[in-house]
């Protein structure tokens, strides 16, 4: 059973939260929290999920996400890039990416984010309750989440540069071995999570593949930054590999439309 | 508190906590169909509800989530007695089988098609993506939205669901509501779980976290002292008697290697204790308060370990035989240790428990040496297949209670007469003193066939009086239920240069686990339902089980033959290969044929004298014929990407009918005061359709319509005896005996009728519709009730059989594919793929269809995806749905079509045989072949993951 908290305010929902970080969490889906039942004895509630705004708002390139807004709400959203619903539709229960909020995917900072790498590759900003933001490879270096900021917003400056995303797991609904997510806005960005290693940007390569095209130096220095453990999802060399190759892929796909520009 | 909300349209304050699990609380207002599948992982869906218009897993709210909103449960779609659009469609596509989910996935299609009734198949795959479903493997959801589509525009629409077959027949071969489709699409009461009283207990099993241990001491004392607690079982407590899990006949080949509970524990997740309590958090709580010592052993985890002259011994138990002991028992039992009891053999099985080897057999016709040495060309090579879970979506749950001073089992099983006589025996009670009632099953799949639960929820309501409800969680469904067993399969076959097969030997090495549940019989298996596809003259098998900490295995659907099968025809798949024959051709140089005799299994039978055995219907040459026409065997296909390479595979595939020379099943029959008719039988139905083949049955005889004829099956105080729904014998030994029950009291109600129209009993015949017709006039079955009836006549009119049999009819068929490699990713695509199957008469067309399709896709998963993974102490890694990797319906191949291959069989109700289990038997080797024709590599070992693939195509080392 769990202890649930119903504030009225977000200001209040901190407040519930700060008082005991350790044991509370916010219930915005509830699929994180509430799944496999194990939490719901172990933390108190804070009931956020009609405090957080779930508009999504598309003013020119600017995409701006409501923290509240589900998987499914930017799979539905006219307006929302194809790559950020493919990312979405990456986790293929629709049921569950009705429940599953954007703020809460973020906050969750789970190896298997599929969200995650391509909001890093499109320079994604996060804003708080309290009206400050930053961005979003700073909030995951930091997993503000244990402070109690309430995310309020996601903002992509520009949803229209190009991106590749792509994903490698055994079936469509397993726990994935990795996903890479490359951008091509003013510089390359390269990030990369891999089950047994959370999300890294990968400036070295970001750098590499500006001075070469070629593919095997790229595929090598992947190889060499990055280190995922053994687990269910294959060895850690295997992702290795695959990091590589993905990431080859990704960034001569984005040089090809960069020379189309 | 109360918390309001609006549930089906109506407003309702309910006082409970904001924070309970919103699926408790839903099931405990009674929308019992909100179920649950995996104890809120999010995946199976069983819990599927609507919140304002939207799917959602009620276990992954609390109530406080669902305040003051909408929520829409499946008993929503009823209106009033009548079947919706989306419900009644789905029963006439089929897809109705074991329905544990059926109702959630109503409710999805339900959503889909408010939101856009021109959804695509498309639009059907993305919102049926949120539940899992094992049995029928989503194809037929199709033909079912097919049907949504075109009746929200016109109600009367009907279209061909599946082909129908038998002119002659009026129900045999046709398409027709499943007899317990309704209840199951509607979410009423029909499992175990709907039969529970307020008041019963609970029951919570602590189990061993080692993979293998004796118990040094255990402490129960506080445990028993919390309040609420009812009782707590442990080896120092339960009865001290050894049996064995397995359902089979008896005498059982299995061994008698366990009691209750054990000193020692023989793999991660082994029975330590149970504790019976008022509720489920008391259970929870005493657990916790058990205190265990264990002295901790080395685990023995692979058949290499297991093998191994110096492994730690499982079982260095006192071995006792009730026939055909050996002359040297007493110095063989001379270093047994007391702390691990003893294994009783019924008989010999080739059996060594103190050097791990469970069981073993060895035989064969000609001499291979012979053989070999006539072969121009000579392979060996070792197929390895992993350990693969059941993953029924109901887990599996017993509720016991005591009935006066006889104990009541509801039950979710497939042989409720071996489940009596176990449990009765465990128990040390007689027979009479038990009554099973198997319940609706929301899928087996074989693991159901095992007694894993039963024993001792009805110890602890023998001994306390109490009910008790027994579940197991998701969790304990990976780590303590039967598993198909591991196997390391060498297969040497020699060939002349033409391709003519000269020689075969087939090695099995395989894995039983902690107890030796069908440790001969399924590994056997894997020898008897693959090595008869091809026609040899010297051919030779071994079979060596072991025993290891691995997660217990037993049944599963196809039992050792989807194992065998993959590494048979891979085998045939690489000498054609090295012939450099084309790998169809090589097939059908060699395939048996109508007509063949197979000698082969005069040394296969399980657990007794085996035979030769004629071959008297078989439609592998039809199945080979059209595969090859619908894959286009004979054009390469090419793809833009040089990354992709197209491949094309295929097998063939065989298996039994039920035990012929083991099995029986009986029924009767009863003809009502209205002149219809009441049909016990003793079949098992797992939600394959069985109650509905054996209806089918006596009204196709009777000449009556289905609805003339109910039925009450699988419960052992009201009908008669059946060994139970395992080795695909329900259509043809539970199917047989309603058939003959039904030819039975046919005999009666002519004879009745020659008395009543005075004409003699050869002038009469049935007709339809329910009439016996004389040369001069006819009488109704209302008269004849009546008439017999009436105090005067003969008394009610009853039809008996008891169906055996020496004769088998064996279920063919082939399955092809067209698989894409991504040579860079090591991905698999499975672009097509035809499951051709030979069953006799199909039955049940539209059912035997969605057998296929589930049989299939469950092997894809074995396959490509699904393993259960140890770490090096024997923990089980991925124990639950998501991480363990079962297919969902985002899954299917792009093209995936079963069609029947008709045949008449002789022997078969009918002309018909078994469906189920075959089609679990061609996916891996024509997965395997295709993979080969696309990439070049051959990947012997299951799942054939993309690292596999790499590594084979020397990607990275
Ligand atoms: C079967 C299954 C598969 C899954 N697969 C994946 C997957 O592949 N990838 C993946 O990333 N996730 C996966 N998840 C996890 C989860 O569903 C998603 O991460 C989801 O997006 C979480 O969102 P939520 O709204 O449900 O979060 P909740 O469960 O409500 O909350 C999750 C966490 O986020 C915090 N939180 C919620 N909202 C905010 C906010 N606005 N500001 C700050 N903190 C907040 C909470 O305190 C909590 O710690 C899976 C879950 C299930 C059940
Ligand atoms: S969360 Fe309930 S069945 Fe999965």
């Amino acid at each position: 059973m769990m202890n649930v908290l119903i504030p009225g305010s977000l200001d209040e929902a901190v407040m519930h939260y700060r008082k005991d970080p350790q044991h509370t969490r916010y219930l915005a889906g509830g699929t994180q929290v509430n799944r496999l039942g194990r939490s719901q004895s172990l933390y108190q509630g804070v009931l956020i999920s009609s405090l957080v705004d779930a508009d999504i708002i598309r003013e020119d390139k600017r995409l701006t996400i409501g923290a509240g807004a589900t998987l499914q709400d930017l799979v539905d959203h006219a307006q929302v890039p194809e790559s950020l619903k493919r990312a979405c539709l990456f986790a293929q229960s629709r049921t569950l990416r009705c429940m599953a909020t954007v703020g809460g995917n973020i906050a969750s900072v789970r190896d298997d984010s599929y969200l995650l790498p391509l909001l890093g590759a499109l320079n994604g900003e996060v804003q708080f309750h309290d009206g400050e933001s930053m961005a979003l490879d700073i909030y995951l270096g930091e997993r503000r989440e244990p402070s109690g900021s309430i995310i309020t917003r996601v903002v992509i400056p520009d949803c229209t540069i190009p991106v590749f995303l792509e994903r490698a797991s055994r079936s469509s609904q397993t726990k994935p071995a990795l996903t890479v997510a490359c951008s091509l806005g003013d510089q390359f960005r390269v990030y990369c999570s891999a089950a047994g290693q959370f999300m890294r940007r990968l400036q070295e390569v970001e750098q590499l593949a500006e001075q070469s095209a070629d593919d095997q130096r790229i595929i090598s220095l992947v190889q060499r930054t990055i280190h995922p453990a053994d687990d269910i999802t294959g060895t850690g060399r295997y992702k290795q590999y695959l990091a590589g190759v993905l990431i080859a892929q990704g960034l001569q796909e984005l040089k090809g439309k960069r020379k189309e520009v | 508190m109360a918390v309001g909300l609006r549930i089906n349209g109506i407003y309702k304050r309910l006082h409970a906590d904001p924070g309970e699990n919103l699926q408790r609380v839903l099931q405990r207002e009674g929308y019992r169909s909100v179920r649950n599948s995996d104890d809120g992982e999010g995946f199976a869906g069983s819990d599927t509800i609507l919140v304002d218009g939207r799917p959602a897993y009620a276990s992954l709210m609390v109530l406080a989530q669902a305040a003051d909103r909408d929520v829409v449960t499946p008993e929503a779609l009823l209106e009033g007695r009548r079947l919706s659009v989306v419900q009644q469609s789905m029963i006439d596509a089929g897809v109705v089988q074991s329905g544990y989910n059926i109702p959630a996935a109503a409710l999805l299609l339900t959503e889909l098609f408010d939101r856009n009734p021109e959804a695509t198949d498309e639009d059907v795959i993305d919102a049926l993506s949120g539940i899992f479903i094992r049995d029928i493997g989503y194809v037929q959801f199709f033909t079912a939205a097919e049907l949504i589509r075109q009746r929200l525009k016109d109600p009367s629409y009907t279209t061909e669901v599946a082909p129908e077959f038998r002119d002659d027949l009026r129900q045999v071969g046709k398409v027709r509501e499943k007899v317990d489709a309704r209840k199951l699409v509607t979410g009423m009461k029909a499992y175990v779980e709907d039969m529970k009283d307020a008041d019963a207990c609970v029951l919570k099993m602590l189990r061993s976290p080692h993979a293998h241990a004796y118990i040094t001491s255990i402490d129960v004392s506080q445990a028993e002292a919390l309040p609420g607690v009812v009782m707590v079982i442990t080896h120092e407590n339960c009865p001290d008697r050894y049996y064995g899990q397995a359902g089979q006949g008896f005498p059982e080949p299995s061994p008698y290697d366990r009691r209750m509970f054990n000193q020692k524990v023989r793999h991660a997740g082994d029975r330590v204790a149970a504790v019976v309590a008022e509720d489920e958090d008391i259970a929870d709580e005493a657990i916790s308060l058990i205190r265990v010592a264990y002295e901790v052993l080395k685990p023995v985890l692979t058949i290499a370990e297991a093998s191994d002259e110096a492994a730690p011994i499982l079982h260095n138990s006192v071995v006792e035989y009730v026939s055909g002991a050996p002359d040297d028992l007493e110095s063989y039992n001379r270093h047994a240790d007391p702390r691990d009891g003893k294994v009783i053999y019924q008989f010999p099985i080739g059996a060594d428990p103190h050097r791990n080897l469970a069981a073993s057999v060895s035989g064969g016709i000609g001499s291979i040496e012979k053989g070999f040495s006539e072969s121009d060309v000579v392979i060996e090579r070792t197929y390895a297949s992993s350990q693969v879970q059941c993953t029924p979506l109901e887990t599996h749950t017993v509720y016991t209670r005591m009935e006066d001073n006889r104990l009541v089992i509801h039950a979710s099983t497939q042989v409720p007469w071996h489940l009596r006589r176990i449990v009765a025996s465990a128990l040390g009670i007689s027979e009479n003193r038990v009554r099973v009632i198997k319940e609706r099953v929301g899928g087996g799949y074989g693991s159901k066939q095992d007694i894993l639960l039963e024993d001792v929820a009805a110890y602890a309501t023998y001994c306390t009086g109490r009910s008790v409800f027994f579940r197991f969680t998701r969790e304990e469904e990976f780590i303590a239920n039967s598993t198909r067993h591991v196997m390391d399969i060498t297969v040497k076959l020699g060939a002349a240069k033409d391709g003519k097969l000269k020689a075969m030997n087939m090695h099995v090495q395989a894995l039983t686990g902690p107890y030796g549940n069908h440790c001969l019989t399924v590994p056997m298996n894997a020898c008897s339902k693959s090595l008869p596809l091809l026609l040899c003259e010297h051919v030779h098998f071994d079979v060596e089980t072991y025993y290891a900490t691995i997660p217990p295995t037993g049944a599963y659907q196809g039992y050792g033959a989807p194992k065998g099968s993959f590494a048979l025809m891979s085998a045939m798949a690489e000498l054609a290969d090295e012939l450099g024959m084309d790998y169809l051709e090589l097939i059908e140089k060699n395939h048996v044929r109508t007509g063949d005799m197979l000698d082969i299994l005069k040394c296969l039978g399980e657990g007794r004298e085996g035979a030769a055995v004629p071959v008297e219907s078989c439609g592998l040459e039809q199945a080979l014929q059209r595969g090859k026409e619908l894959i286009r065997w004979d054009e390469h296909v090419t793809s833009d990407d040089p990354d992709i390479k197209i491949g094309k595979g295929f097998a063939i595939i065989q298996q039994g009918s039920g035990l012929p020379g083991l099995d029986h099943s009986c029924a009767d029959i009863r003809m009502l005061a209205d002149g219809s008719f009441m049909l016990h039988s003793g079949g098992a139905d797992l939600g394959t359709g069985l109650d509905t083949v054996s209806v089918k049955f006596a009204s196709e005889v009777l000449c009556v319509e289905m609805d003339q004829v109910a039925i009450l099956s699988g419960d052992t105080d009201n009908t008669p005896f059946d060994t139970g729904a395992y080795a695909s014998s329900g259509t043809y030994f539970s199917g047989s005996a309603s058939m003959l029950a039904a030819k039975d009291i046919r005999t009666k109600i002519i004879s009745a009728a020659s008395e009543m129209l005075q004409e003699p009993e050869d002038h009469l015949e049935l007709v339809y519709p329910g009439m016996v017709k004389g040369g001069k006039n006819s009488v109704s079955y209302l008269d004849i009730a009546r008439y017999t009836q009436s105090g005067t006549g003969r008394g009610e009119l009853m039809g008996y059989a008891s169906f055996t049999t020496e004769k088998f009819s064996f279920p063919y068929g082939a399955h092809f594919c067209q698989v894409a490699v991504n040579t860079r990713t090591g991905k698999v695509k499975i672009q097509k793929y035809y499951a051709l199957q030979d069953c006799g008469t199909p039955v049940n067309p539209d059912l035997a269809l969605g057998q296929i399709y589930g049989g299939v896709l469950k092997t894809i998963g074995h396959s490509l995806y699904e393993q259960l993974q140890l770490d090096k102490q024997g923990i089980c890694l991925n124990a639950n749905l998501r991480d363990y990797g079962v297919p969902m319906v985002t899954d299917l191949p792009d093209v995936f079509a079963a069609e029947l291959m008709y045949t008449d069989d002789p022997h078969g109700p009918y002309g018909a045989k078994s469906i189920s289990e075959v089609s679990c038997n061609g996916a891996s080797p024509a997965l395997f072949a295709a993979i080969h024709d696309a990439a070049g590599i051959w990947i012997r070992s299951w799942p054939f993951t993309p690292e596999k693939i790499l590594r084979e195509l020397k990607r990275f080392s």
